[in-house]
């Protein structure tokens, strides 16, 4: 990584740069910095990394509208970086990634619609907030029981990769489908509507497809891990080009040049980070994402439940307020714009 | 019959005299609102232009206009000019006021929620206040309200409106301090006293100076810059100026193509992070050493197995589930 001298050698110079869009000016090292470690995480663990990225901008002074569009272009980078890595790696089914897109869309369509019927409900926040919790929290510790219980046994092939019982059942559905890149036969049917699932839940919660996507596919489809991360990676890619395009059409709030300079950290983060989950055996890379999970569902614990020192929080200026730019504000932005 | 005319004449005279008095009377009513407010004027006029005839308020403010270039930096602007002699000099910067979005955090069962929308407005987006001596010391409270010079004066002039209704004065009461609050931790509002360098010219007047580190975070606008020099605790003399921020170069270029042509914009946005993206993949290929790449390159996991033998320290059997194993079977 010859790249990394020249990122250090930016630290030292320490360079402020004016962000167009965001109307500040901000620390160019801090913004390489920060793109670094989440393109590390992204290219790892197939997250997107919008879950650190957006609350890190909106501290360091970038108004939130602008964070949650810029980080998802930027985003594009750091997935489109870990794409290529995990290609080369044939670590992408592409074949799974549309199947999977197709019921991301679905979802996200059946999410808003859930979104509104909450708020019409009233305590939409409440319930967001606990799915939000519950859902994250039960993943990741499911992730980690199951990687804990294979490190103390030491083996045996997974046993959620093995058939299961209503295998019979799913094997008689229409539309069958092999995927070679990742080993598996399903019907189309089973991928789609579990990851319609997924879609729907990212639409709710607002937080971005890999943290659930990856266990999805690991456990449900009985994809190899690695296979999980690049697939859910191009899946993560494709849904933030579509949210960069609908924010700069309908709220241009996407700072191009914010995203670049944090792309220039995360896309050498993502290689570094394809190439580490190269070195890692699949029960660890899942156990790595179950801690990542845990810890996020840690820091919102602390967060809802600590009283906040100050009740005013800074908001957009339409509905989309606590959408991190995955399916979830795709949708939220064509809502706005109807 | 000269004693007649003589009356007559006189008679006439005393007609005419009348009707002179009593024209000059309706005209006097006619004129007279606009005399009161003539001389109202003149009473206003007066003491201002006395004191500009003493000595006047001066401003001038370096460089009038910011440039917000690729590599802006924040800025250094100089403010300075001249006060009547033995005054106090007070230096007020102000953003315009625009309406400002929020989530109220509000309890619900064990947890925080976003519980209310709000919307505020009436606040300046930017209040530095920098003085010559503390500022209760060299004004009244009822000076400092009337200019509105101090947190507490603007913050009576805050308005709310929230999705759950109007406020109460409580509530308004809550918003306003907790707005307060969140403007101080920014550092959009901050008062710094003995800022402003005092120093006696020549004629007697006071020549002032102030150097104002710009804050980097302000958005790209027009601010001003008002001065009042105070003597006894009361303002006796006021100047502004404008200061403009604006975005040059490359920085205006974009924020122009963003608003202008935005579809083309996001466009050019996602190809050049996907090529952000792709190019350092391919830079990184390009550097990475010959040997690795078949090793990468194969599905046949000989040297994964290696590694992850190492990593797992003698827990070779862990192998069995590798995915790339079942792969390249």
């Amino acid at each position: 990584m010859s790249v990394l001298p020249m990122v250090i050698a930016l630290a030292a110079i320490g360079f402020t740069l004016f962000l167009p869009v965001a109307g500040i000016s901000l620390n160019g090292f801090l913004l390489i910095g920060v793109g670094g470690v989440i393109g590390l995480l992204s290219g790892l663990l197939g997250v997107g990394g919008g879950f650190l990225l957006t609350p890190i901008l909106m501290m360091i002074g970038v108004p939130a509208t602008v964070a949650a569009a810029s980080d998802s272009n930027a985003i594009v980078a750091t997935s489109s970086s870990g794409v290529a890595a995990h290609l080369r790696l044939k670590n992408v089914d592409l074949r799974m990634g549309v199947v999977s897109l197709l019921g991301g869309v679905a979802g996200s369509a059946v999410g808003v619609e859930c979104i509104k019927l909450l708020r019409r409900l009233g305590d939409a926040e409440l319930v967001i907030t606990l799915t939000y919790i519950i859902v994250l929290g039960t993943v990741g510790a499911i992730m980690l029981r199951d990687c804990l219980n294979k490190m103390r046994r030491g083996i045996m092939p997974a046993k959620t990769h093995q058939p299961s019982r209503s295998r019979p059942l799913l094997n008689r559905l229409p539309f069958q489908m092999s995927f070679p890149r990742s080993g598996v036969h399903h019907s189309f049917l089973v991928p789609f509507f579990l990851c319609l699932v997924v879609g729907l839940m990212t639409a709710v919660m607002g937080v971005g497809g890999g943290f659930m996507l990856v266990p999805v596919m690991v456990y449900l489809l009985g994809m190899p891990a690695h296979v999980a991360v690049g697939t859910s990676l191009f899946y993560i890619l494709i849904t933030c080009m579509d949210v960069t395009l609908m924010q700069a059409n309908t709220n241009q709030t996407v700072d191009v040049v914010l995203a670049l300079i944090i792309a220039v950290g995360s896309t050498v983060g993502a290689q570094v980070g394809a190439r580490l989950s190269r070195r890692l055996r699949g029960d660890q890379l899942i156990f790595l994402l179950a801690v990542l999970a845990l810890g996020v569902t840690l820091k919102m614990v602390v967060g809802v439940t600590q009283t906040p020192s100050n009740l005013l929080r800074k908001a957009g200026a339409h509905e989309v307020i606590n959408i991190e730019p995955h399916s979830a504000s795709v949708s939220a932005s064509q809502e706005t714009r109807r | 019959m000269a004693l007649r005319s003589c009356r007559q004449e006189s008679r006439n005279a005393t007609r005419s005299v009348r009707v002179g008095v009593t024209f000059i009377r309706r005209m006097l009513r006619r004129v007279r609102p606009y005399a009161i407010k003539l001389a109202a004027a003149c009473v206003i006029v007066a003491p201002s232009v006395a004191n500009e005839g003493a000595a006047p308020v001066s401003v001038n403010v370096s460089p009038a206009t910011i440039e917000m270039r690729t590599f802006y930096n924040g800025a250094d602007v100089r403010v300075e000019g001249s006060a009547p002699a033995g005054s106090d000099v007070l230096v007020i910067v102000r953003g315009a006021a625009k309406d400002e979005f929020f989530n109220r955090k509000g309890r619900k069962g064990p947890i925080w929620v976003n519980a209310d929308k709000l919307k505020i407005s009436g606040a300046p987006s930017l209040f530095l206040s920098f003085s010559s001596r503390e500022l209760n010391s060299i004004l009244d409270r009822p000076s400092i309200n009337e200019h509105k010079l101090d947190e507490l004066s603007i913050k009576n002039g805050i308005q709310c409106v929230a999705e759950s209704g109007s406020p109460d004065k409580a509530y308004l009461e809550t918003i306003r301090s907790n707005y307060l609050k969140l403007k101080g931790q920014e550092g959009s509002y901050r008062a710094i006293s003995s800022s402003v360098k005092l120093s006696e010219a020549a004629s007697g007047a006071r020549q002032y100076r102030l150097e104002i580190p710009w804050p980097r975070k302000a958005p790209p606008g027009s601010y001003h810059i008002e001065v009042y020099a105070c003597r006894n605790r009361a303002v006796i003399g006021r100047a502004e100026a404008p200061l403009r921020l604006v975005e040059a170069g490359f920085p205006a270029w974009v924020a122009a193509l963003s608003h202008d042509h935005s579809f083309l914009y996001g466009l050019l946005a996602v190809i050049a992070a996907t090529i952000a993206g792709f190019g350092i993949n391919a830079l990184a290929s390009l550097f990475e050493p010959r040997k690795k790449v078949p090793a990468e390159g194969m599905p046949i996991p000989e040297p994964q197995n290696a590694m992850a033998a190492k990593a797992s320290a003698g827990r070779t059997q862990s192998n069995g589930p590798d995915p790339k194993k079942r792969r390249s079977a």
